[in-house]
């Protein structure tokens, strides 16, 4: 297991290591592997640096340290950070500093975190692959995207925590194809403010990170009302942390393998099988549950994705098209001219899609369920296809229409590492609860990492911890 | 767009003033003839579904159950 916020947070506590010296671990382990794996767009040295003299002093006054305080992080590049460009993966992007930080990175950089520097996203957050990132179990493999890069650098060990935005899937996938813990929370939870758009409606804001126990501590610095993201939940966040080590045991949850789950590779199937069974042996009561209305989970997304993306891009689309690679122009171009009525009949299968959502989990009375994370591992770089006993399927499309159900429907989703491929490529084990049951869903997980190995596995390139 | 032609296209990227080499409205055409076809399976979802909630606002979204 790469060294986690808690291992390192413990570490700074005890005396056992100062601030500085695990952020100059960090930020020479970013020297080290960057060539191989592009995680990094940015490295911000002397902020670091500074920031973590800062905690120092903090540490060793022995008065307000918290979880994060002195522990290094990155930030994936669509958020801003004051003093730093955002280029969002785009030639379109000025290299101009932003002069404030996203509500985000404000509260990481009142909790103490250390920002080492910014990770590789996919061109405007819009994409599964992230070049020109690499997946460190196989750097001939993608990261998954768009948060490619923040996965990749957790993987290798660079960082405990990197954070991600998620629109179809954008922070599980690259948690679930570089075997790491990834957390989208529960639409409104996290604010936004500060973080370039892909579509209103559908972005969120969260960690991908070494363990579930990472995923808790960071939301709970995240997680809260910002009036300058209006959909932010006004009730204060609860504890996250303090029923991580309850287990599953009474938990009823349900086993999601139908459509969109499915088709999904022979061992990616094989591994959510044992994932399920092992669930119920730590006590869940597992029940199937099936609903039709998630086939149409691909339809209202891209719509969604198209329409509000193009909105929001439509200068960029009109006045420098030839800054947006071709596929991305033309799904934006698409959005910008198919009629209204397609993008109000999505939304409308939305509510349709939440409802039977909410059904299922109300008839079946549920705390959660579970699925496989990804119907594959991860693809090699330029594939563009996967194949499913004969029917194939394009990459992108394939990995989000397993993430994407619980974007349109705004629930909290966590991915956990469930077992390996034959090419010893990680399979994650997603986990979706009600809406702001955040509390349950890392619960679980957090007892599902507790009693297997697989979060233990580390990827061959990567940072050699004592 | 009922009549994804390159025509019907042409037109369209015109009035959203989306003009030059980037923009091949035969491509675009193309693409286009399979958002009918999603558009088609939304409106057979909606019709499904139309007296659940008949007056639903779908442009308000809300997580909460």
């Amino acid at each position: 297991m790469p060294r986690s916020i808690a291992w390192i947070s413990r570490q700074l506590q005890e005396g056992g290591a100062t601030s500085v010296e695990v952020t100059r671990q960090a930020l020479d382990a970013i020297d080290q592997l960057n060539s191989r794996l592009n995680a990094f767009v940015l490295v911000d040295r002397e902020g670091a640096l500074r920031a973590a003299e800062q905690a120092d002093r903090v540490l060793s006054s022995g008065n307000g340290a918290g979880p994060l305080t002195g522990v290094p992080v990155a930030i994936k590049d669509i958020i801003h950070m004051d003093g730093h460009p955002t280029r969002c993966g785009s030639p379109a992007y000025p290299a101009e500093p932003r002069d404030r930080d996203a509500a985000v990175v404000a509260r990481l950089r009142e909790a103490g975190a250390v920002m080492v520097g910014k990770t590789t996203t996919h061109e405007l957050a819009c994409g599964v692959f992230s070049p020109p990132a690499a997946n460190p179990w196989d750097t001939a493999r993608m990261p998954g995207g768009s948060s490619g890069g923040s996965g990749a650098a957790v993987a290798a060990g660079v960082v405990p925590m990197a954070l991600g935005s998620d629109t179809g899937g954008s922070i599980r996938i690259p948690a679930s194809v570089c075997g790491i813990a990834g957390l989208k929370p529960t639409f409104g939870r996290v604010s936004r403010a500060g973080v370039e758009t892909l579509a209103w409606s559908l972005d969120h804001i969260g960690p991908l990170a070494a363990t579930v126990e990472d995923c808790a501590a960071t939301l709970q610095v995240l997680a809260g009302h910002d009036p300058a993201d209006p959909p932010t939940e006004p009730s204060p966040p609860p504890d996250y942390t303090e029923k991580l080590d309850r287990g599953v045991n009474g938990l009823r949850l349900g086993v999601m393998a139908t459509p969109p789950f499915s088709p999904m590779q022979e061992d990616v199937e094989q591994a959510f099988r044992n994932a399920v069974e092992h669930l119920e042996g730590l006590g869940a009561g597992m029940v199937p549950v099936d609903i039709p209305e998630l086939s149409f989970t691909m339809a209202a997304e891209f719509a969604i994705v198209a329409c509000e993306a193009a909105a929001y891009h439509r200068r960029l689309l009109r006045e420098w098209p030839e800054r947006i690679s071709p596929r991305i122009r033309e799904l934006f171009t698409i959005g910008a001219i198919v009629p209204t009525a397609h993008y109000l009949k999505a939304l409308g299968a939305r509510r349709i899609i939440r409802a039977a959502l909410r059904q299922a989990f109300n008839r079946n009375r549920l705390d959660a369920v579970v699925t496989p994370t990804l119907p594959a591992t991860a693809a090699l770089a330029d594939q563009e296809t996967f194949d499913y006993a004969g029917m194939e399927e394009d990459v992108t499309s394939s990995y989000v229409r397993t993430t994407a159900p619980f974007n349109l429907s705004g629930q909290p989703a966590l991915t956990v590492p469930c077992g390996f491929d034959r090419d010893g490529l990680p399979i994650g084990l997603q986990i979706a609860g009600r809406p702001f049951g955040e509390v349950t869903v890392l619960r679980i997980g957090a007892a599902y990492e507790a009693t297997t190995t697989w979060s233990a596995q580390r990827p061959p390139v990567r940072v050699e911890t004592q | 767009m009922t009549d994804p032609t390159p025509e019907a296209v042409a037109e369209a990227l015109s009035r959203q003033g989306l003009a030059g080499p980037a923009f091949d409205a035969a491509t675009l055409a193309e693409a286009l003839a399979g958002w009918d076809k999603a558009g088609q399976d939304l409106d057979r979802l909606l019709s499904r579904h139309e007296m659940d909630a008949p007056a639903a606002n779908p442009t308000s979204f809300s997580a909460k159950w």
